[in-house]
């Protein structure tokens, strides 16, 4: 008989096996509860986004054919839409795997770069798609610095605009324009 | 170059808001300005460039692992440049807690450095990165929200200040202005603000900041409220204020220097 008692890290009850001086069984991994183990994932994920560097040095320590490293550096989702060859950066093109999952605040992606983001190397990297994803996380501030920084408003047709959705589709529509 | 560290151990003063504007407000009338976010929440970094806890950031200049230059950002502010904070500053404290020179590793990454103001954005409290960022510092400027709970502790911000003077022969630093935020025409903000005026007399600053729900919004959309709405109550004070800033904190064109520290450090 399994008994029941309540977990230190996540408060549910968990099944324990009647003699805790066994061996673990091949089942083993089943007594991790499905939130817990999901939880710990996505707190993996969400630093492996904030920390090129660290999301580079787990994709070496991972075989080529595994299926993160593959995710990290081969097989983005946003790649199938990238127009040019891409470097390795693995922020950005695994966010298929947690794009479900609405963050509080954006802006924490480190695929965008520092400073001002590049609109024609999101573009390069990414695709048109990604880049209208890439800009979906920036408020009217940044986008108004990457228009200015740019030169995406020669005619400052965009002075005075607030509108995040306009600002956006003008950065995306000027990006895509210049070969 | 003149460093200013905005500074108050109390918590919602409006010190990020008033680096971030002065900073704008400076820009705007021709200088060349760095922020540094010395603030493990990191809220000035994301006033400014729309970043959540970038890394690697000024934590790892601090923890000695990168030169600051290679970590000056540029800001969503035409004229304004930032070294990014994240949420790892929390841990310097006791990180560097036993390391040589733990006061003066931000002095010694700014050193040679050449903008008109370095503007410094501090945590809400005494510890190392604010003795770091006021021995960096050539002037304190102190926000304070006209409310009885602000005045306490003021005591102990200035016995820090003349205690860091003391310990690290900080001969020049000193409080350029006390500033009021979140102002509104109440008795106990006229109430307070005669106090302050007797007691920081000549050095309370004439612009009020008002309380302005678009100083907040600029704030969400990631830039200064002297873009984001210069002609609001909020705005307008805050260009009055780094002109006010200007005239009593007049911009050094000289790389910034702190040699002399440096070696009696």
């Amino acid at each position: 008989m399994s008994q029941r008692t309540r977990s230190h890290t996540t408060g549910a009850d968990v099944s324990t096996p009647p003699d805790p001086q066994s061996a673990p069984s091949p089942d083993a991994h089943r007594l991790l509860a499905p939130e817990s183990l999901a939880r710990t994932l996505r707190a993996v994920a969400d630093e492996l986004e904030r920390d090129p560097e660290l999301a580079r040095r787990v994709a070496g320590r991972l075989s080529p054919a595994d299926g993160v490293a593959a995710a990290l550096g081969t097989t983005g989702v946003a790649e199938e839409h990238a127009p040019a060859p891409v470097d390795a950066e693995p922020s950005m093109r695994g966010r298929g795997s947690t794009g479900s999952r609405k963050r509080l605040v954006p802006g924490t992606d480190p695929g965008l770069g520092t400073g001002i983001p590049d609109p024609y190397a999101l573009y390069k990297r990414l695709g048109k798609a990604g880049l209208r994803e890439a800009l979906s996380e920036l408020r009217a501030g940044t986008l108004r610095a990457i228009i200015r920084e740019h030169h995406l408003d020669p005619e400052q047709s965009l002075a005075g605009i607030n509108d995040a959705a306009k600002l956006r589709a003008a950065i995306v529509k000027a990006t895509t324009r210049r070969k | 170059m003149t460093a200013i560290c905005v500074a108050n151990n109390k918590g919602g003063v409006g010190k990020t808001t008033t680096a971030v504007n002065l900073a704008a407000g400076l820009a705007r009338l021709n200088y060349r300005v760095l922020v540094v976010d010395v603030d493990g929440q990191a809220n000035a970094t994301y006033a400014l460039t729309g970043r959540v806890h970038p890394r690697p950031s000024l934590y790892d200049v601090l923890a000695g692992d990168r030169k600051l230059e290679s970590l000056i950002w540029q800001t969503n502010e035409e004229n304004v440049w930032i070294v990014p904070g994240d949420d790892r500053l929390q841990d310097v404290e006791t990180e560097l807690a036993a390391k040589p020179g733990r006061e003066w590793r931000l002095a010694r990454a700014l050193h040679g450095l050449a903008y008109d103001y370095i503007i410094i954005d501090t945590p809400p409290a005494l510890g190392l990165l604010t003795q770091n960022a006021l021995a960096a510092s050539h002037r304190v400027l102190i926000p304070i929200s006209l409310t009885e709970f602000s005045l306490i502790g003021m005591d102990k911000l200035e016995a820090t200040i003349e205690e860091m003077k003391y310990q690290l022969d900080l001969d020049d630093l000193e409080v350029c202005g006390v500033v009021a935020t979140f102002y509104e025409e109440t008795s106990t903000a006229r109430e307070t603000w005669g106090i302050l005026e007797k007691k920081y007399e000549g050095r309370l600053l004439e612009t009020r900041v008002p309380k302005n729900l678009d100083l907040e919004k600029a704030h969400r959309q990631n830039e200064s409220v002297l873009s984001f709405a210069p002609n609001s109550s909020g705005g307008r004070a805050y260009a009055e204020l780094a002109r006010e800033v200007k005239r009593l904190v007049p911009a050094n064109s000289q790389p910034y220097d702190r040699r002399r520290r440096l070696h009696s450090a």
